[in-house]
């Protein structure tokens, strides 16, 4: 499904780079309001995810030198090592969060902060992807190989949501209830359609975005 | 400023802007903007449109001089 196209590369790469600050600057204000509230001792997730956040963009801008990118292509690569640092932040906090709230539910409350942390950027970073065409398939071809390639990302997920979810209910009274069984496949699949569909209209209309700026800029002028 | 070599070139060619861009591993949209003169292409880019329609840099990337 991926092709590699430099020009959504380098719009994504500056999106992502401008979302890196913000992901960074909320970090900070829920770190901040976590400690006010007695919560410093459940900063631990909140603290990691800023020193791979700033830490990876500092590495790779050190190692890129673009810490003064002073013309279009110096800028070009350092939005691309601040794209990898903000994936880099984005996953450490969703992957954290998810453990922490599966090993320690006591304190879930505290651990479900990084929601807002993470959800905003990623939401502004869909709406934005999906209005400036960014997020498509690509065209026929390739519509039609990564739909394949999505499903089987879907039923993966969708499995592995259905396990998460359903996975405890297996277990009744120390043996094995099949209605578990029946739960799993119920939430897997109705994650997995949900997923899918939400999936393939954000493409639709990516698409379409993409389309109508193509063809505006072929009529200009 | 449009690129209207490349657009005749590619039509030349008798290839369609999709399949132009399947063949480079792009989006349709991407060749769209590059003929409309919307987006710079990077000199690999350039350099895999050149190879994919049978021309040189100079043919489809120089500017016209104007007499």
């Amino acid at each position: 499904m991926k092709q590699i196209d430099e020009r959504i590369e380098k719009s994504s790469n500056a999106l992502a780079a401008k979302l890196l600050w913000v992901m960074i600057a909320l970090q900070v204000i829920v770190l901040i309001v976590k400690v006010c509230l007695g919560g410093g001792a459940y900063c631990l997730l909140d603290v990691l995810a800023l020193v791979v956040g700033l830490g990876a963009a500092a590495v790779l801008m050190t190692v890129r030198g673009v810490w003064h990118a002073g013309d279009e292509i110096l800028r070009e690569i350092r939005n691309a090592c601040l794209n990898k640092a903000f994936m880099a932040m984005l996953m450490t906090l969703l992957i954290g969060e998810f453990l922490l709230i599966l090993l320690d539910e006591a304190h879930a409350g505290w651990y479900a902060a990084s929601l807002i942390v993470w959800s905003i950027p990623a939401l502004i970073y869909t709406v934005a992807a999906v209005k400036n065409g960014l997020f498509q398939w690509g065209g026929k071809k390739a519509e039609t190989k990564g739909k394949v390639q999505l499903a089987k990302s879907t039923a993966l997920g969708a499995l592995f949501f259905g396990i998460v979810m359903g996975g405890p209910s297996c277990i009744r009274d120390g043996a094995f209830d099949p209605m578990g069984i029946v739960k799993i496949i119920g939430m897997g699949a109705m994650w997995g359609v949900l997923f899918y569909l939400m999936f393939t209209a954000l493409l639709k209309v990516g698409e379409k975005q993409a389309d109508k700026a193509a063809a505006e800029a072929e009529h200009e002028e | 400023m449009k690129n209207k070599k490349m657009k005749i070139a590619r039509i030349e060619k008798d290839l369609s802007q999709e399949q132009l861009a399947e063949q480079l591993g792009v989006t349709r949209q991407t060749i769209g903007l590059i003929e409309s003169g919307s987006y710079n292409p990077t000199l690999k880019l350039c350099v895999a449109i050149c190879k994919a329609l049978d021309k040189t840099l100079d043919e489809l990337f120089w500017p016209e001089t104007e007499g």
